[in-house]
């Protein structure tokens, strides 16, 4: 009885990492871009049925929606050589396909509007799951479906679904430079609310920092989004391996954040991955010698991470957990661990016991790479309020000039005021707050003094 | 040689050895047209006349030329025999002259044929013949033995002495003739009492009758030769008594042959020499002595050999009493260390033949692990109560008494292991086509000699029948998958499957032992298997997975009597012995525990997660709320941290030291069950935190699980409160607009008097049981830390990565 999870894939960016994703977990499970398992896939150890299951006539079909409001992205799906491995009655594109408009607003009363045929599609996916964990959702912040749309399902599920753990991996724009979606601070100061308030974990994933990995590790000036999403579905995959392969830890959802994530407000997740290499991204060239020291210390370096957050002094680890992957050498991650701690890498939390946990899992054996050891952080960290700090200060810069306000108010969730802003962004700082007072010893205290404030 | 030797030739030239060699170069000369052969002498007579130590070269010189021109005469075609003669004998005469003393070699030249020579020139005029005139003329083998005889009589030993001075009152005037007394030496020498020569029981040997006439040289004489009777008695009654003594085994029966057999070459002699005094005596033929006719001398030496065999088999068996089988071995095994090369070769002679039946069951018990050995004279016993089951174990033991001492305790180790396994293969593994193949197909011969190529032998054998069991083991009867297995599910390896029986018994485990139902238990254990990725295991392996449930005592409740169990049976529970998977339950029980703690802190956490909206509605107990979160987490790390100890440096690292002792195929089935013990020990004493010194740490650790399971009870406790308090509200807030009231905002605000009283117990245990866990944790890091042992201390570090407890201890 698998702990099942279900993706939801919503928007451009959603569906375009999920395509890589589900094309990632094929190959490694030996499944044929029909949904039909390989000749050669007889080694077993894996657990197929958490991300996929079995129709009548055998194919693997993952338990995935599509949903957008353009026909785009999921047409070039539908054109791919992976068109028959998805549950056609699990897409959902709108009739008129105008897409959001990259207006948040728009996405989400549109899924307010299409929410009956959508929570059908879920409700029948999770009648069909024996023990259903939760849900994966995979969309971007900044644009009008992913972030819209997105936003509302969270608020849906945890009603119809209050048990249910909710993992997402968002991506966030690119804050350094000039955006096309230039109401994106407003779609992500509101997307950031619901994935504070209505999830449980967020893995964040930033494009700038995907493509400033693209362009020093990988050196691959002006990456497309294909290589930057094959970027992600690599972290996905990593991240996912332990419930793919049961070991004797970290086989569910829980596993994994239940030791990464302390405090419910507190549960945005910063990935780093190492080595990227051609194997995983087309082109990239760079293959070095991997051993489980070098891996574990590489994955600590901000140049891997895939966010740009800038840490200050006082930054540090509430937790980290490294997956590694493939022949390492327990007793290797043993001296890895006291060579990190003596030479002081990295820097954890005042007000609770917080270290280095490491996962070894399996490679998959039907793909072939260049290394030995691969290895994947996830890492709770409290530099992650700079980065919502940035999302804030663009926004305020926006909203007093009150620009692009129109196209907001057209919806009925801000047909009379624009306190939903105000409430999105009092969420956010709250929580920035909260992460600032983790890097102090008296965050054991933090309720009560919030209760002092008010 | 002997012919020079013997003749007394007068040589007719002049004793000054630059003529003889003058004499011999000319020869060689002409007889040899280069110069070469003549240089070479030259070479070598230099040599030669270096020599300090040897006074007469002249006649060493005169001697080989002799000697070549002796052949030389007969054939003329020996020419280049005689150039290589006078060059090996020359060479090695300089050779002999660097090892020997003056001394000896002058004796040796002047007893042997040259001695008419020193008579004429040298000094030494040590001549041994008044002695000789008053007996029978003499041999030359005579004369060189006299001298010998008189310096050995000044060194007799006391006893002796006296007996020869009681001696004095004897007869000493010449009566008996020696013939008489030949005849009865040789009776004697069969054990049989003489004419004149008695057995005297009082000094245990044989005298001559002392009013008899019989000069005193000659008595002295009768009692050497009569030393043969004494131990040949001694010999022939060991082996009379023996040869139908059963009890004296296989190799003692041996023993009495090749004894037998040495005595029957005794008898031959006895009738040539009896033969030759018949015919001596017998008055129709000439009764005048002649050089070669028998005398008790010429007896005394024609006896020497037998004498020196006889002597040496009274040695043996006089030491050997009581002894058998491969002590009797060993005991004439230690009597073939003796410089003597006569002696030497002898006992290795007798030694052959007594350790062929030896051999013969080592044989039969490496090339087809049958003992056949009646009288247990083997090193390796059976016991034949012992069930097949124990057999590696139990069944076969080591007779180290019996051990042949030119066998190392190492080879017999081997030599043990080999049979042993056989019988494994054979009677455990159903193997018995291989071993029976191997008994027919090439074998070598073992018998007594070459111990290297013994070695060799039983080398090569051990290696093949301990790689042959292993394979087996590992093919046919797939160890490593059940090491695996083990591993899997006894030490929960396979996440998948542990997670389901952990959602489906978790509950029940929690009610009283005694409403446990194995039926139901085994239900769940197969639902489990077929629910996780365990379904595609072997079929084998998967009806070996059972429940267990221990005995039941009073107040148990299931975590304590479950326990997963897997079946092993023969063979291979001959390294799965029930110690070792006692050791496995053990093991299990401890996990089991561990992840049934993570199991209920993961269920609380998502409690908490899932419930942080609706606690939000209670901001009275934020705080507790969150204090509990953060205590939560700290045990959350506990467990996860204590897990990862366990998974890699705990069972990882030993498995991976197994997996490479394994895959090295070396040694037999001991060493592997060896390599097993020692793996599951590490497990136990590192997962258990059970030091060398006998400290034990398990009981602080769980008691930190304990307070942590109470800790979840206290958490239920508090969300059932937030439930029940929540719905009070909203039925107060409901009949608070039915009445027309405004809702009530209640933030900041404490509880009610009643929620108060339902509050305050489980705040108060929630703060209790948190302080008990923290304290337990921190002393038992002190502990830790300061450790002897390194895979503890670095249990600490992973316990205490950031330093936070260290910090904390140091404030309290």
């Amino acid at each position: 009885m698998p702990r099942e999870l279900i993706t939801i894939q919503t928007g451009q960016c959603g569906n375009q990492i999920g395509m890589e994703f589900w094309s990632k977990l094929c190959l490694e499970h030996g499944i044929s871009k029909d949904g039909i398992l390989e000749d050669f896939a007889t080694e077993g150890g894996d657990r197929k049925d958490v991300f996929f299951y079995q129709a009548d006539d055998e194919h693997y079909i993952p338990r995935a929606l599509l949903l957008d409001l353009e026909p785009r992205v999921i047409n070039n799906i539908l054109s791919s050589p992976y068109a028959n491995l998805y549950n056609p009655e699990n897409i959902y594109l709108s009739k008129d396909g105008g897409g959001a408009g990259n207006i948040w607003a728009y996405g989400f009363s549109q899924a307010e509007k299409v929410c009956e045929d959508i929570f059908e599609m879920i409700d029948r996916e999770a009648d069909g799951s024996d023990s259903l964990e939760g849900f994966m959702l995979l969309h971007s912040i900044a644009g009008g479906t992913g972030s819209g749309m997105g936003s509302f399902l969270l608020e849906r599920l945890n009603d119809r679904y209050p048990k249910k753990l909710i993992q997402t991996y968002s991506v966030f724009p690119n804050a350094d430079e000039v955006s096309d979606v230039v109401v994106q601070p407003y779609n992500s100061i509101l997307t950031l609310r619901r994935l504070t308030s209505n999830a449980d974990c967020v893995v964040v994933l930033d494009n700038a920092a995907l493509n400033r990995i693209a362009s020093d590790r990988l050196h691959i000036q002006n990456p497309t989004f294909a290589q930057t999403n094959q970027l992600v579905s690599t972290v996905m995959s990593a991240s996912t391996t332990t419930l793919r392969y049961p070991g004797y830890m970290n086989n569910d959802l829980v596993g994994i954040i239940a030791s990464l994530i302390p405090t419910p407000k507190c549960h945005y997740l910063m990935t780093a991955y190492t080595p990227f290499t051609s194997d995983q991204v087309e082109k990239a060239k760079s293959v070095r010698k991997t051993t489980v020291l070098d891996v574990m210390r590489r994955l600590l370096q901000p140049k891997n991470k895939m966010v740009s957050t800038i840490p200050s002094k006082k930054s540090c680890y509430i937790s980290l957990l490294n997956i590694i992957q493939g022949e390492a050498d327990p007793t290797d991650v043993h001296k890895s661990l006291l060579r990190i701690r003596e030479r002081r890498l990295a820097q954890f939390i005042p007000w609770g016991p917080a270290s280095i946990q490491v996962a070894l899992t399996k490679k998959s054996p039907y793909v072939q790479t260049s290394h030995r050891v691969s290895g994947l952080m996830l890492a709770n960290h409290t530099s992650m309020a700079s980065l919502l700090k940035r999302t804030c200060d663009q926004y305020d810069r926006f909203r007093k000039r009150g620009a692009f306000l129109d196209q907001y108010k057209k919806e009925d969730i801000f047909s009379d005021s624009l306190e939903e802003f105000d409430l999105a962004r009092d969420i956010v700082s709250d929580l920035m707050k909260e992460y600032e007072a983790c890097e102090s010893p008296d965050y054991i205290n933090y309720g009560q003094s919030k209760d002092g404030q008010q | 040689m002997d012919l020079f030797v013997d003749s007394r030739m007068t040589p007719s030239v002049i004793s000054d050895e630059a003529h003889i060699s003058d004499l011999i170069t000319k020869k060689l000369m002409r007889e040899n047209k280069s110069s070469t052969k003549a240089l070479r002498f030259a070479t070598l007579f230099n040599k030669l006349q270096a020599q300090t130590i040897l006074k007469r070269k002249w006649a060493v010189l005169y001697f080989l030329m002799s000697v070549s021109e002796q052949s030389n005469d007969g054939d003329a075609s020996k020419l280049a025999t005689t150039v290589l003669f006078y060059d090996n004998n020359l060479h090695f005469i300089v050779m002999l002259i660097n090892d020997l003393a003056i001394k000896l070699f002058d004796q040796t030249f002047s007893h042997r044929g040259l001695e008419s020579i020193s008579h004429e020139t040298s000094k030494v005029t040590k001549t041994p013949n008044t002695f000789i005139s008053n007996v029978n003329p003499t041999s030359i083998q005579e004369t060189i033995n006299e001298p010998v005889y008189m310096q050995e009589d000044e060194q007799l030993p006391p006893r002796v002495v006296l007996q020869k001075k009681v001696a004095e009152t004897e007869n000493t005037m010449y009566e008996i003739s020696e013939a008489l007394l030949l005849r009865d030496v040789v009776f004697v020498f069969q054990g049989i009492d003489g004419q004149y020569i008695k057995f005297d029981k009082t000094t245990g040997s044989y005298l001559v009758d002392s009013k008899i006439g019989v000069q005193r040289s000659t008595r002295e004489l009768i009692s050497r030769l009569s030393e043969m009777g004494c131990l040949y008695r001694k010999v022939h009654a060991f082996v009379n008594d023996s040869i139908d003594d059963i009890s004296i085994g296989l190799v003692g029966q041996a023993f009495c042959s090749a004894l037998q057999r040495e005595l029957t070459e005794y008898y031959k002699l006895m009738a040539i020499l009896e033969s030759q005094i018949t015919k001596e005596t017998d008055p129709n033929l000439s009764t005048q002595s002649t050089p070669h006719s028998l005398s008790l001398k010429r007896m005394l030496v024609s006896i020497n050999e037998s004498a020196e065999k006889l002597r040496l088999m009274a040695v043996l068996v006089n030491g050997c009493a009581r002894q058998k089988g491969g002590a009797l071995v060993s005991y004439i095994y230690m009597h073939t260390n003796h410089g003597d090369p006569f002696r030497h070769e002898f006992v290795e002679h007798i030694l052959e033949e007594v350790s062929k039946p030896f051999y013969e069951m080592l044989q039969s018990w490496i090339y087809e692990g049958e003992l056949e050995d009646p009288f247990e004279e083997f090193f390796v016993g059976c016991d034949p109560t012992v069930e097949e089951e124990d057999l590696w174990q139990h069944k076969y033991f080591m007779r180290t008494d019996m051990q042949p001492s030119f066998i190392s305790a190492l080879l017999a180790k081997k030599i043990f292991s080999i049979g042993k396994s056989l019988n494994f293969i054979r009677y455990s593994c159903h193997d018995n086509d291989w071993v029976t193949a191997k008994g027919k197909g090439t074998k070598s011969v073992l018998k007594y000699g070459d111990v290297i190529a013994l070695e060799h032998s039983i080398d090569a054998t051990y290696t093949k029948t301990s790689k042959r069991l292993l394979d087996i083991l590992f093919t046919k009867y797939k160890l490593m998958e059940h090491l695996t297995a083990l591993k899997r599910y006894l030490l929960l390896g396979q996440g998948d499957f542990v997670q389901y029986l952990m959602d489906q018994l978790g509950s029940g485990l929690s009610k009283p032992a005694n409403t446990l139902h194995r039926h139901n238990l085994t239900g769940t254990l197969e639902a489990a298997i077929r629910a996780s990725n365990a379904q595609y295991d072997d079929q084998d392996i998967l009806q070996r997975l059972d429940v267990r449930l221990a005995n039941i005592s009073a107040g148990d409740v299931g975590w304590d009597v479950f326990s997963l169990d897997y079946h092993v049976d023969s063979p291979i529970n001959t390294i799965f012995t029930p110690p070792t998977m006692i050791q496995y339950t053990e093991l299990f029980r401890f996990l089991w525990r561990l992840k049934r703690v993570e199991h209920d802190l993961s269920a609380a956490w998502r409690r908490q997660m899932t419930s942080a909206r609706t606690l939000a509605q209670i901001p009275e107990i934020e705080k507790d709320i969150n204090n509990s979160r953060l205590v939560c987490s700290e045990m959350i790390h506990f467990v996860y941290q204590l897990q990862y100890y366990l998974i890699f440096e705990v069972v990882g690292c030993s498995w991976d030291v197994l997996e490479t002792d394994i895959s090295k195929k070396s040694g037999d089935l001991d060493s592997l069950i060896e390599i097993h013990n020692r793996y599951l020990n590490d497990i136990t004493t590192k997962g258990f935190l059970r030091t060398s010194d006998s400290q034990d740490y398990l009981p602080s650790v769980l008691k930190i699980i304990g307070f942590i399971l109470q800790y979840k009870n206290i958490l239920d406790e508090l969300y059932n409160f937030v439930v029940k308090e929540l719905m009070r509200r909203e039925h107060s807030n409901i009949q608070a607009s039915r009445k027309g009231k405004p809702v009530e905002d209640r933030r900041n605000k404490s509880l009610d008097k009643e929620a108060r009283e339902a509050f305050l117990p489980i705040q108060r245990k929630l703060g209790e049981v948190a302080s008990n866990f923290k304290g337990e944790l921190v002393n038992l890091l002190t502990e830790l830390e300061h450790h002897k042992d390194t895979d503890f201390r670095f249990l600490s570090v992973r316990l205490d990565f950031n330093e936070f407890y260290h910090n904390y201890a140091k404030k309290v």
